[in-house]
C-alpha cells in the first residue's frame, strides 16, 4: 500500500471512529432547549482590497461572500427551494448524523454536512443554520443551508442569487463584473451605485452605505483607498476620505467609520482613525507598526488586532484596545492566534500551536483579560481548514470547516 | 446509553483513532512531503507567518492578467511574511542553479536551487541582499540561502519571502503545501487567508483548499478566468 493510500485509509478510519464515538456519547443527551432567536447579525461586509489580498495587511472582515441573515430572502429567480442536493451531500433518513447529539449541549464537534462540502459558511442570524455556496448534481449553483437541528440532513437551497445583504435584509446587493446594484426587496426597486462591482457596507441603522474604491492594477505602494458614503439608493454619494494604502474597517455607528491607513505611503506605521461623517476632524485611535487582522466587537467598543513583523519585538502579538481610548491597548501575553468575537464581551481565540494534534478554543474577557478554555483538545478534537471558522451570532456555537474531511462542523460552547 | 461505560468506550475509540492516524500520517508525510520549511526559526508574530498561499487566491484573480498572467493567473508561490533580514534556509539538499536570475522574477534578489533527487527546484524570491551562494554550489537542507527582503525595496512596505517550487526545467510550478512538511492548518490560522480563494460558480468546490490547487506553468493558459467568478471583478 502506498503512503498516500495508507494515510487516506487512516483518515477514513479516524472519521468513522469519531462518528461512532459521537454516537455512543450522544444517545443519552437531553433535548435541545429553544434558542435565542432573532438576535441581529451582521450580514453586511466590507470589501477587501488588492492590498489585503496580495499582502498580509488584511482586515479580519468577512470577504466576498456575505449572505442574508435570519429569514430566507425572496428568491426572485423563481427556483424552487429544497431541491437537489449539492454534490456529495446525498443522505438517507438513517444517516449517522441524524442521530448525533442535539445541538446546544457542550460536547463533541457535530458534523453538519457530508461528503466533503463547502467553505466559508456564514451563520444565519438565528444561529440555527449555516449557509454556503454550493452546486447540486443537477447543476444548480446557489446558497444552500445546513441546519443545526438536523445535522446531516439534506442541505436546502435557499436562493440561486449569490449576493450580499444588508443587516436588516431589506436590501440585496448584487455584484456583477464592474457593477454594484442594490435591490430594495420590499418593492423590487433596483439602484446601481457607483461602487464598481465592489460590495458595500451598511451602517448599523441601514440608512447609509459605504465602500472603498481603489485601482487594483496599481502597485501596492501606490494604492489609495477612496472611501465613499451614500444613501442606499446611491444618492448623495460623497467621498469622505482618501487613505494611503488604507481601507475601510467598519462602521463605528450611524455617523462614523473606522478607517486605517499607512502614516505615509512609504511608512510601515499604520494609523487607525474614527472618521466622522459630519465633516468633523478625523480622530486617531491608535498607531503601530504592521497592524493586521482588525476586528471590531459587535458593540463597537473593543478592537482586537495583531501586530506581526514589527521591529519592536515586544509589539508583536495579539492586542485589545478600547475604541474610545479609555484605556491603553493591552497585549495578550502568551496568547496568539486566530480570533472572533463571541457577542460583545468575549473574544474567542484559536491559539497558534504548531504541531498540536488538535486545535482548541479559548475565551478572553477584554475588560479583565481573563482567559478560560472553551474546549478540551483531548476530548473535543478539532482541526480547522483554511482558518475557516466562526462564532454563531448568539454565541452558542462555533462552526468550522474540518481539515480532516472538509465538512462543516459545529461545536456547542459552554 | 450515555452511561459512563459508553463514555469511556468513546474516549478510547477516539484515542486509538488519533494514534493510528498520527502514526500513518507521519510516515506518509515523510515520503510525500520531503521538503522542509525555508526558515529555521519557528513561526510566530515576531518571526514569520503564512501570507498569501499558493493558488487560486482572490488577490491573484484580480491580477490574473497582469501580475500573475505569465504563469496561469494564480499565485504561483507561497508568501511568508517576515521582517527584513530574517534568515532563509534551503528546503532540501541540492545544487544552486542560479543567483539573481531576474528572468525568474521576485526582485530585488533571488536564488534557484535544483533538488535533482526529488525532481524539484526551490526558488527564493524578494531576498534583501545578493545571496552568498554561487551557481553550481552544493547546499544541504537548512543551509543559509539569504535573508528576507521587500519587493517595495524599503523593508517597510511588504517584506516577505516568495517561495516557489518548480520542476527541474523551471517551467512548471507546484503547490508548496503538497511538498513541504509543515502544520499548514495551523499556519493558515494566522494568515491573511480570510480573503480566501476565488470561486468558480460553475464549480464552487474547485480549488478552495490550501492543498487543492492547480499546477501553474510558465506561459500557460490563465486558469482562473472563470465565466462566473465570485467575488466578481471590480472596476
Amino acid at each position: 500500500m502506498s503512503g498516500a493510500a495508507a494515510a487516506a485509509r487512516a483518515a477514513t478510519l479516524y472519521v468513522s471512529m469519531l462518528t461512532t464515538a459521537m454516537l455512543v456519547v450522544a444517545c443519552g443527551a437531553d433535548p435541545v432547549a429553544p434558542d435565542d432567536f432573532g438576535r441581529p447579525g451582521d450580514g453586511s461586509e466590507i470589501p477587501s482590497t488588492a492590498d489585503e489580498a496580495a499582502s498580509p495587511n488584511g482586515t479580519a472582515s468577512p470577504n466576498g461572500t456575505a449572505f442574508p441573515n435570519g429569514t430566507t430572502p425572496p428568491d426572485r429567480a423563481g427556483v424552487p427551494h429544497a431541491v437537489p442536493l449539492p454534490t456529495g451531500l446525498a443522505t438517507t433518513g438513517d444517516s449517522a448524523a441524524s442521530r448525533v447529539a442535539p445541538i446546544g449541549q457542550p460536547g463533541l464537534p457535530i458534523r453538519l454536512t457530508d461528503g466533503g462540502c463547502c467553505v466559508r459558511p456564514l451563520w444565519r442570524a438565528d444561529s440555527r443554520a449555516l449557509w454556503f455556496i454550493d452546486r447540486s448534481p443537477q447543476g444548480v449553483t446557489g446558497l444552500y443551508s445546513a441546519g443545526l437541528d438536523a445535522p446531516g440532513a439534506p442541505t436546502v437551497l435557499v436562493t440561486t442569487t449569490i449576493g450580499t445583504f444588508s443587516p436588516d435584509q431589506r436590501w440585496r446587493i448584487d455584484l456583477a463584473s464592474g457593477r454594484t446594484t442594490l435591490h430594495r426587496l420590499a418593492d423590487g426597486a433596483a439602484f446601481e451605485v457607483p461602487a464598481g462591482g465592489r460590495s458595500v457596507s451598511f451602517s448599523p441603522d441601514g440608512a447609509r452605505i459605504a465602500w472603498q474604491g481603489s485601482n487594483p492594477n496599481a502597485s501596492l505602494e501606490r494604492q489609495v483607498a477612496r472611501i465613499v458614503v451614500a444613501a442606499p439608493d446611491g444618492t448623495g454619494a460623497a467621498e469622505v476620505a482618501q487613505l494611503a494604502r488604507g481601507s475601510l474597517v467598519d462602521w463605528l455607528g450611524a455617523d462614523a467609520l473606522l478607517v486605517r491607513a499607512r502614516e505615509t505611503a512609504e511608512s510601515d506605521i499604520e494609523v487607525l482613525w474614527r472618521q466622522p461623517l459630519d465633516g468633523g476632524e478625523r480622530v486617531e485611535i491608535l498607531r503601530t507598526q504592521r497592524l493586521r487582522n482588525l476586528l471590531l466587537s459587535p458593540d463597537k467598543r473593543w478592537l482586537a488586532y495583531t501586530v506581526s513583523g514589527a521591529t519592536d519585538v515586544d509589539a508583536n502579538g495579539l492586542w485589545l484596545a478600547a475604541v474610545d481610548g479609555s484605556s491603553p491597548p493591552r497585549k495578550l501575553e502568551g496568547l496568539f492566534g486566530a480570533y472572533r468575537w463571541r457577542g460583545a464581551q468575549q473574544l474567542v481565540i484559536v491559539p497558534f500551536e504548531m504541531g498540536a494534534p488538535s486545535m482548541r478554543l479559548v475565551e478572553v474577557d477584554p475588560t479583565t483579560l481573563a482567559a478560560r478554555p472553551l474546549t478540551d483538545p483531548a476530548t473535543q478534537p478539532l482541526r480547522i481548514a483554511n482558518g475557516d471558522w466562526s462564532i454563531s451570532p448568539d454565541g452558542s456555537h462555533a462552526a468550522f470547516v474540518s481539515a480532516a474531511d472538509r465538512n462543516i462542523w459545529v461545536i456547542a460552547l459552554p | 446509553m450515555g452511561s459512563p461505560r459508553h463514555l469511556v468506550r468513546a474516549v478510547v475509540l477516539l484515542a486509538v483513532a488519533t494514534a493510528v492516524r498520527s502514526a500513518v500520517a507521519q510516515s506518509a508525510a515523510a515520503a510525500e512531503r520531503p521538503l522542509g520549511l525555508p526558515f529555521a526559526l519557528p513561526p510566530g508574530p515576531a518571526t514569520w507567518l503564512l501570507g498569501q498561499p499558493y493558488g487560486n487566491t482572490t488577490g491573484a484573480f484580480r491580477q490574473r492578467r497582469t501580475t500573475y498572467g505569465a504563469s496561469g493567473g494564480i499565485h504561483f508561490g507561497v508568501d511568508m511574511t517576515a521582517p527584513c533580514g530574517t534568515p532563509v534556509v534551503a528546503v532540501a539538499d541540492g545544487v544552486v542553479f542560479s543567483v539573481d536570475a531576474m528572468n525568474f522574477g521576485s526582485a530585488p534578489h533571488n536564488v534557484m536551487i535544483d533538488h535533482a533527487d526529488l525532481n524539484v527546484a526551490s526558488f527564493y524570491g524578494h531576498l534583501r541582499d545578493r545571496s552568498p551562494l554561487t551557481a553550481g554550489q552544493a547546499v544541504r537542507r537548512g543551509d543559509p540561502v539569504g535573508v528576507v527582503g521587500d519587493p517595495g525595496l524599503t523593508c517597510r512596505s511588504r517584506p516577505h519571502l516568495h517561495l516557489e517550487l518548480r520542476d527541474l526545467a523551471h517551467a512548471r510550478k507546484f503547490n508548496p503545501v503538497t511538498l513541504i512538511e509543515a502544520d499548514w492548518d495551523t499556519l493558515a490560522l494566522a494568515s491573511s487567508l480570510g480573503t480566501g480563494f476565488e470561486r468558480d460558480l460553475d464549480d464552487p468546490r474547485k480549488w478552495q483548499h490550501l492543498d487543492d490547487q492547480p499546477e501553474a506553468r510558465v506561459g500557460g493558459p490563465i486558469l482562473n478566468d472563470f465565466a462566473r467568478p465570485w467575488p466578481p471583478d471590480v472596476r
